[in-house]
């Protein structure tokens, strides 16, 4: 009974692609859920948009991270790529700046996919709630994505 | 006084290797740079501090157990 009135949060997909769980990613650090709990895409096109309703909170200076305050209080990391720290913001564009409030399916970056293999860096992609202490439930949805349409992640308070 | 040795600064790999090492302990840890304080226990928050190689951080404990938690994470934060 009381199950029907608990509110679901839903991200949806930031990138088109194919989502994996994290051990695909092939960093300990991810994979051992240390960043926090989520999934990541290998995408098959560059643009990132933001997965939920939020304000951006943290972008590196490598323009290749993104944090996300949604409105509902979950805290997400989208890690462009792996490695990708080491390209120093080449091959990434931002659109958005700290403090922006961001929709669902709003262009956050755009990843030059071509650069970044040609650099031998990752493109797999890392969503990850690093908050989920907050919440009880997480539920994955792998295969393939579409940007701002398929569902990813559902989280229960 | 802890000085980044990393020459990719603190960005999502160590970032999150704090924290894990941060809530070994019950206090609040904070890390201050300029002058500003960030939670040790927040990915993001450490993130948003964008350290880089050579610059100078402090840590600030709160709590039952922050002397360890000082003179540990002092050290841990030392060899990132």
């Amino acid at each position: 009974m009381f199950k029907l009135f608990k509110k679901k949060i839903k991200l949806v997909a930031p990138l088109t692609g194919e989502a994996k769980p994290l051990t695909a990613v092939g960093d300990a650090v991810f994979a051992n859920n240390l960043v926090g709990k989520g999934l990541a895409i290998v995408p098959t096109s560059g643009h990132v948009l933001s997965p939920i309703k939020g304000k951006i909170i943290q972008i590196s200076s490598t323009l290749h991270a993104y944090g996300i305050l949604s409105d509902d209080g979950v805290e997400i990391l989208i890690h462009c790529g792996i490695d990708t720290v080491e390209l120093k913001g080449e091959g990434f564009i931002s659109h958005v700046a700290v403090g922006d409030l961001v929709n669902s399916g709003d262009p956050i970056a755009t990843m030059d996919l071509d650069f970044i293999q040609s650099q031998n860096k990752g493109i797999i992609t890392p969503i990850v709630i690093t908050n989920h202490d907050n919440f009880t439930t997480l539920d994955m949805t792998y295969g393939s994505t579409i940007k701002g349409d398929s569902t990813i992640i559902e989280i229960e308070k | 006084m802890i000085t980044i040795k990393s020459k990719l600064g603190i960005h999502a790999r160590p970032a999150s290797l704090i924290v894990a090492e941060a809530k070994n302990y019950n206090c609040e840890i904070f890390i201050i740079k300029d002058g500003n304080e960030y939670n040790a226990k927040s990915i993001i928050n450490i993130m948003s501090m964008e350290a880089k190689f050579g610059d100078q951080l402090e840590l600030k404990t709160v709590g039952e157990d922050a002397d360890e938690a000082l003179e540990k994470m002092t050290a841990f934060m030392q060899e990132l």
